[in-house]
């Protein structure tokens, strides 16, 4: 190899290399580019934890949206989506649809719907616990939290088959493009027309559930219009709905391949699963990447990022940077530099470790945080007290993958065999 | 009516800080702290009770 060995060929992201196993080159990037500019992809990359810390909680520089001088925001998934929360950047309007749904996510809100998530994992594994073994992704993960956030909303609970369907349609969408898009497009337009006699239900006779919150809140007295409640209810069925489910299946991944010495002190101690989710989420966590754009030039490494530019943070470089993490690359449920318990939006501890940057951090910080890890672990729990002895089905395996991390498929195991004891 | 928080429950989630940024701030100690001292609007204190819920460590309340 030649003395330009640290280079990087911006084709390199688009590799099959890349997708399956990324670290190699985060590593590359944080040591000789921690400014990466990427001509080909034309955007940014920062991948130093601090770094990306650091530009999560600079709204003045970096706003979630694109805004044009002369129009509306502009924002990727919105032909899936319809409008909906993430488009409204750093605005007053995000703050206030965002405070809609968040008590319902964190505090009472949560504890009074946790009896609720039990039941819903005590069925679905009671469901798939007769054989022997399961393949947790299908029969499982892809079908628990879509139930949960169906239940929150206040939907019928006949009709979660439903959500499930177009939830898997929706995600296989986003996630890979071409014929996928167009069923992912179809289920959504399904999913919508089912929605609008349920939320004019709502407007004339509120309940208590998110379905009737979400008609009725007003910001200086206007509601949501139908588009941006049926644009809020898709983006909860896959940001509630897909991290989550995939987030069990990384938990489980590397509890049977990566650390099944680690994997008997669960099995001794359920509790922690807690530590399994906290540590999933720097190692590997299921979204790699968050992109912003910059709202003004920004010095940054001895140059100059130009204003309007894409900035890709790459959080799951970040959570592999040995400046903050020692021996990041080793998978470890007991680590001692790792803030352990539930994440702070903030991304600063009383104990003064380092959180990972798995939810983001500050004004984006992911609003389900508290709910996505009360529900993994639920799940993971009730799983391990009725499959006996869970083993994984086959001695390899082919790991985490992603259709494409880079444009924010989301890396997860593809199948996950386990054996247990009836 | 006027809002507080109890910096013993406090775990520096700066949820009140990001959702109603006109009450709370953080402070040099990384603390959030109260920017308004009395709530004079209806407005202003169904948002001080939304920061009670976001509070994942339940430190913030109301006092008369």
């Amino acid at each position: 190899m030649s003395g330009l060995t640290h280079e990087i060929d911006p084709r390199e992201f688009d590799s099959p290399e890349f997708q399956s196993n990324p670290f190699p080159l985060y590593q590359r990037l944080r040591d000789h580019h921690p400014l990466f500019r990427d001509r080909f992809h034309n955007r940014w990359i920062i991948s130093r934890y601090e770094d990306v810390n650091a530009a999560f909680q600079n709204n003045e520089s970096f706003d979630r949206a694109m805004y044009q001088p002369d129009g509306p925001y502009v924002f990727g998934s919105s032909h899936v989506f319809g409008p909906n929360i993430l488009e409204y950047g750093n605005s007053d309007r995000h703050r206030w649809l965002r405070n809609v749904v968040a008590g319902q996510f964190v505090g009472q809100g949560l504890v009074s719907f946790i009896p609720f998530v039990e039941q819903i994992a005590g069925e679905l594994v009671e469901r798939c616990s007769g054989e022997g073994e399961v393949e947790l992704v299908q029969q499982f993960s892809n079908q628990f939290p879509i139930r949960v956030i169906s239940n929150i909303l206040g939907l019928p609970r006949a009709d979660e088959e439903k959500f499930v369907v177009w939830y898997q349609a929706l995600i296989a969408g986003l996630g890979f493009g071409g014929e996928h898009l167009a069923r992912g497009i179809a289920a959504r337009n399904e999913m919508w027309q089912y929605l609008e006699p349920l939320v004019a239900d709502r407007l004339a006779h509120p309940k208590d559930d998110l379905l009737s919150k979400l008609c009725l809140a007003e910001l200086d007295g206007v509601r949501m219009n139908m588009d941006e409640v049926k644009g809020f209810i898709a983006l909860l069925l896959a940001a509630g709905g897909d991290t989550t489910d995939k987030a069990i299946a990384n938990m489980w991944y590397h509890m049977l391949y990566t650390r099944p010495d680690q994997f008997e002190d669960v099995k001794k101690d359920p509790e922690l699963w807690d530590n399994v989710f906290s540590e999933m989420m720097r190692f590997d966590p299921v979204v790699h990447v968050q992109s912003r754009f910059t709202t003004r030039e920004v010095e940054m490494h001895g140059r100059v990022i130009p204003e309007r530019a894409q900035v890709i943070l790459s959080l799951g470089a970040g959570n592999r940077d040995e400046r903050v993490f020692k021996n990041p690359d080793v998978f470890d449920i007991h680590r001692e530099d790792l803030h352990m318990g539930r994440e702070n939006r903030s991304a600063r501890y009383k104990s003064d470790k380092q959180g990972h940057l798995g939810f983001g951090v500050g004004q984006h910080f992911c609003m389900g945080y508290a709910m996505a890890r009360q529900e993994a672990v639920i799940a993971c729990t009730r799983m391990m007290e009725v499959m006996k002895n869970p083993r994984p089905k086959f001695a390899t395996h082919e790991g985490i993958t992603s259709p494409n991390i880079d444009s924010g498929g989301f890396r997860s195991p593809r199948e996950l065999w386990i054996q247990f004891d009836k | 009516m006027k809002v507080v928080i109890d910096r013993e429950r406090c775990m520096m989630s700066g949820e009140c800080c990001y959702n109603h940024p006109w009450l709370f701030s953080f402070g040099e100690d990384d603390f959030p702290e109260v920017l308004v001292s009395e709530l004079t609007t209806e407005q202003q204190r169904k948002e001080a009770r939304q920061s009670i819920q976001v509070c994942p460590s339940g430190a913030i309340s109301i006092i008369e």
